[in-house]
């Protein structure tokens, strides 16, 4: 019986705007979803943190990273369209 | 706005251009992130916010910001770096009346610092301090300030908290400045310390008690100081500790009191302090809720020195009401004894004292001697009983109690636990005893004795207390001194000094007391008074130290023979009085009495070298017969007293009931048998006739007593007791050989030796002895023999014919005659009259007397005459008197005659002379 994989996301804000926000709860969402107890968030804010942002070279707000596991992917918006999301993340394999 | 940008207007145009620009390219960059995106960056890291985000996030900050401002319950306001007003929240535009810190006057847009310079007023110098520290805050000086400040209003003071706050720490860019009402916790606080302050002020202490945690929250000062510690360390330590109870028992005192819902009622209770006493607390206790929780406050008064004067009062009321109480005492008791043991039962009853007990001091053996006590334990009276030695360096030589004897002064232990020092503390402990003190009498300057008082209490005998005893020992000492004098007036008024013994007047009071029991036991009493005699003479001629010696010497004598000084008294200068309170029969007395005399005269008192023998005289009275008064049998006494020495008796009773003659029987009796002694009996001679002859014929020989004092007495009178008294034996038996020695003296004198008739009693007939005794008295004389004739009643031979008999024929064979007397009233059958071994029958003088008075009579007497003379009898008729009777007896042929007719009884000289020398006398 195969461990399975936890998800580490690195979610990039801008403060309180709009997209920002909508993002973050959707990838609660998602993670409640289909990652219970397997997931961990990182939210960075890259008004108070600009430099973390240019180092991971990231152009917009908001960006979600999936850093593990591999390969690293990149979702940028408000992850609204969650079929997409899953997709893009590997997740519809892995969930079902 | 930074200075170095050129003034608006300049480039207006290239302004419009600008914002043209941004404008599209915010469109365009909204294109391509199809709305999904907020910010954008370049690769050198610069961000773009987009227009949308932009407008949102503002108003976001705008809204979120005053929410939050305004939720506060604080009055807010925002200042720039130079103090203006930049912002405010709702409350900061409410007005606050009387604060001169905030309000609406100090809206957007003003100086905050310079307002606050500027005002006037109550508040002035607060205003300045709070300008002056946010000054500081806004240069960076201070990280923040605050300060509390008061708001006088007309009603009611309020408190606000002024604090500033940095906007940025790294630059000066401003500050928040919020005003607090803090005015309810301030009030808080308030309270609190003045509670605080008013709880340290009262002397009482104070714990306030956690009831879940069972911890102290609060304990006051006089708390700190009753335990002699710090309030911290107090706070910290258990209070099941500091309050001396088990915690278990310290929960469930206070859940009672919680559930009762009223306070406790105070208690008071005596406590151990660390200083060695001990203390009286009153202790309070109270519950109150907070919050929720129950606390319990323990309030401890020390009371000690209330309860102390109280306890002083208490025993001072209980002295004083002990001190009335002997008082009275002494006031009503004559007896030491008496005050005694009442003053020991007015101690305990009256004084509330545990025990008690008195003792005096015997200053031969150096004792104390214990005379009374109450509630002393039986251990410790043994102990105590044989004394208190008062010797230093004996066992008990420094007790208390000898202490206080050689010191005179009072001593006192006012605590027993563990002194030492006290005989028996241990004991007088356990027994309940905690203090005692031991007070000497003392009477002209000497201890003659001590109290010793011992009390329930600690620390009873205090400065009042001992005073108030010391007042008591003196007045019972008084009494001992008063009683002693009254004992020696009493004795001075009741006793004789010189014997000893009680005087006349103790002796009545004696008399009516032994009176009284007498009656009560319906027993006899005797009074006796005896008289000295010649003691006149005695004081005249040796002198009155003789006279009193003499005095002495009787009182002791009969002291001895009485056996109780009690019953014995001189009532007179040479009289004495003694009472014998519980007779029986007179009889014994009055014999006791006899022989009591008769050692009395023959005692030899010595006086002056000399023996002296002392006669008496004594009057007796006898209760109840001669009085039932103490006065009226003394009287009586002296009056038989008074008859005794006129009538020359030794002893005579004043007797109502016993009559004079029984006294003076007893006076005969005694005299009678020194009589014999003293040869006062003398035989008198009476003549028998022949009545044919005229011729003497033989003589009757009668006893006589010639009583020196009262001539002749009656042989009627004596005989009798004579014969009761068995003098009979001696007195018979003289006058027998009195008559013998007369029958030999007629007959050696040439007179005419006629035959004596000597009478026989009864004693002497049953008297085993008689025939020898006769046979001596002959002497086997045959010639005297035939001139003696016994004379034997009828009745007497009667009683006994046998033995009469038999005695009869030995006496006659020893050829002495034998005359039956008073014939005819022996009621003797015939038969035995004719056995009988008799020469002469007399007949009774009774028959002689009636032979006149009729015809029967004189038959009976001739019968009598004839009967003898046919049984061959001589015939004698007695107590012939007249004439008459001596012609009717020739008549009848009666042989002999003897009576006052023809001669009375004569003393025998008279007789030799009248009827034995010279010839017959012829009639």
């Amino acid at each position: 019986m195969s461990r399975r994989p936890v998800y580490k996301f690195r979610l990039f804000i801008a403060a309180d705007t709009l997209n920002s926000v909508q993002a973050a709860s959707n990838l609660n969402a998602l993670c409640k979803a289909h990652l219970a107890g397997r997931h961990e968030i990182e939210v960075i804010d890259v008004f108070k943190d600009p430099k973390r942002a240019l180092a991971q070279g990231i152009r917009m707000t908001p960006t979600l990273v999936k850093l593990t596991p591999g390969p690293e992917r990149r979702i940028i918006g408000s992850l609204t369209d969650t079929d997409r999301v899953m997709q893009t993340l590997g997740l519809d394999a892995d969930a079902a | 706005m930074s200075t170095a940008s050129p003034p608006p207007g300049d480039d207006g145009d290239e302004i419009s251009v600008v914002i043209r620009a941004l404008h599209a390219a915010d469109l365009r960059l909204e294109e391509l992130t199809a709305g999904e995106v907020d910010t954008v960056f370049d690769r050198e890291g610069r961000s773009f916010l987009l227009q949308r985000a932009q407008d949102q996030l503002r108003a976001t900050e705008a809204t979120k910001q005053a929410a939050i401002l305004n939720a506060l319950p604080a009055f807010i306001a925002v200042l720039d770096g130079e103090g203006r007003v930049l912002s405010i929240n709702d409350m900061w535009g409410r007005l606050t009346a009387g604060n001169p810190l905030h309000g609406p006057a100090y809206g957007v847009g003003n100086n905050y610092l310079d307002m606050c310079d500027q005002e006037r007023g109550p508040g002035s110098a607060d205003a300045r301090r709070a300008a002056a520290g946010i000054r500081s805050v806004l240069a960076g000086v201070t990280e923040n300030f605050s300060m509390e400040y008061p708001c006088a209003l007309p009603a009611e003071r309020c408190w606000f908290l002024l604090t500033a706050t940095p906007l940025a720490h790294d630059r000066r860019s401003g500050a928040v400045v919020m005003h607090v009402d803090v005015t309810n916790q301030k009030r808080g606080e308030i309270d609190l310390r003045r509670f605080a302050a008013a709880m340290d002020a009262t002397t009482d202490a104070l714990y306030l008690v956690d009831r879940p945690s069972m911890r102290f929250i609060h304990v006051n000062e006089a708390a700190c100081t009753m335990q002699s510690q710090t309030r911290g360390r107090l706070l910290a330590s258990s209070p099941a500790q500091v309050l001396e109870t088990p915690v278990e028992e310290l929960a469930e005192i206070y859940d009672r009191l919680i559930d009762s819902g009223v306070d406790a009622k105070p208690e008071e209770i005596q406590r151990h302090h660390r200083n060695g006493k001990n203390v009286w607390v009153e202790l309070r206790r109270h519950a109150q809720r907070t919050d929720g929780r129950w606390t319990v406050v323990t309030m401890l008064r020390d009371v000690t020195d209330r309860k102390e004067a109280e306890n002083r009062i208490i025993h001072l009321n209980r002295v004083h009401a002990m001190l009335s109480g002997i008082n009275t005492l002494i006031v009503r008791v004559r007896d030491r004894n008496e005050l005694f043991s009442e003053a020991c039962r007015v101690a305990t009853d009256e004084g509330g004292f545990r025990m008690i007990w008195i003792g005096l001091v015997d200053q031969t053996l150096q004792k104390i001697i214990p005379v009374a006590s109450v509630g002393v334990r039986d251990d410790f009276m043994e102990k105590i009983r044989d004394g208190f030695t008062l010797q230093e360096g004996s066992a008990h030589g420094n007790t208390m109690t000898s202490r206080a004897v050689r010191e005179a002064k009072p001593t006192v232990a006012n605590n027993l636990e563990g002194n030492t020092g006290v005989l028996f503390h241990e004991q007088h402990f356990a027994a309940g005893i905690r203090s005692m003190a031991v007070l000497p009498l003392i009477i002209g300057g000497t201890v003659v004795g001590v109290v010793a008082l011992y009390a329930y209490e600690t620390e009873f005998f205090h400065e009042g207390e001992m005073k108030l005893l010391a007042e008591l020992t003196g007045d019972i000492a008084f009494a001992i001194d008063h009683i002693e004098k009254q004992e020696r007036l009493d004795y001075l008024a009741y006793y004789d000094v010189l014997t000893g013994l009680a005087n006349r007047a103790l002796f009545l009071e004696r008399t009516a007391q032994y009176i009284r029991g007498a009656a009560s036991g319906r027993r006899k009493l005797a009074l006796f008074l005896i008289d000295l005699e010649r003691f006149k003479n005695i004081n005249d001629s040796l002198g009155r130290p003789a006279g009193d010696l003499l005095l002495k010497q009787v009182a002791a004598w009969l002291t001895h023979a009485v056996g109780d000084a009690n019953l014995l008294a001189r009532v007179d200068a040479d009289h004495f009085g003694v009472v014998l309170p519980d007779i029986k029969h007179m009889r014994d007395v009055m014999r006791m009495l006899k022989k009591t005399m008769l050692a009395f005269v023959s005692h030899p008192f010595q006086l002056n070298d000399a023996v002296f023998r002392i006669a008496a005289r004594v009057g007796v009275a006898v209760c109840p017969n001669d009085g039932s008064d103490a006065d009226t049998l003394f009287k009586n006494a002296e009056s038989a007293l008074k008859k005794a020495k006129l009538s020359g008796d030794r002893y005579l009773s004043y007797s109502q009931n016993m009559t004079v003659a029984d006294a003076g029987r007893l006076t005969l009796e005694n005299q009678l048998r020194q009589a014999l002694e003293r040869q006062e009996f003398v035989l008198f001679y009476q003549p028998k006739v022949n009545l044919v002859t005229g011729e003497v014929t033989g003589a009757e020989a009668l006893l006589r007593w010639n009583d020196p004092l009262t001539g002749l007495v009656s042989p009627n009178r004596i005989i009798p007791i004579l014969e009761e008294t068995g003098m009979m034996h001696d007195v018979g038996r003289w006058a027998l050989n009195e008559a013998v020695a007369s029958h030999r003296r007629w007959r050696a004198n040439g007179l005419k030796a006629v035959c004596i008739a000597v009478n026989v009693s009864p004693m002497q007939l049953r008297n085993r002895g008689f025939v020898a005794e006769i046979r001596h008295a002959i002497a086997d004389d045959p010639s005297t023999a035939a001139g003696l004739e016994l004379e034997i009643t009828e009745s007497l031979i009667m009683e006994d014919v046998r033995a009469s008999i038999n005695s009869l024929r030995a006496i006659r064979e020893l050829g002495v005659r034998i005359a039956i007397d008073d014939f005819g009233t022996g009621f003797s059958s015939l038969s035995h009259l004719a056995r009988l071994p008799v020469h002469t029958l007399k007949i009774d003088r009774s028959f002689v007397i009636d032979m006149g008075a009729g015809p029967e009579g004189l038959a009976l007497v001739s019968t009598i005459i004839n009967l003898a003379h046919s049984m061959k009898l001589n015939v004698v008729a007695e107590g012939v008197e007249t004439d008459e009777q001596s012609r009717l007896l020739r008549l009848l042929n009666c042989d002999e005659l003897q009576g006052y007719w023809f001669g009375h009884p004569v003393p025998r000289d008279v007789f030799e002379a009248k009827y034995l020398s010279a010839a017959p006398l012829s009639q």
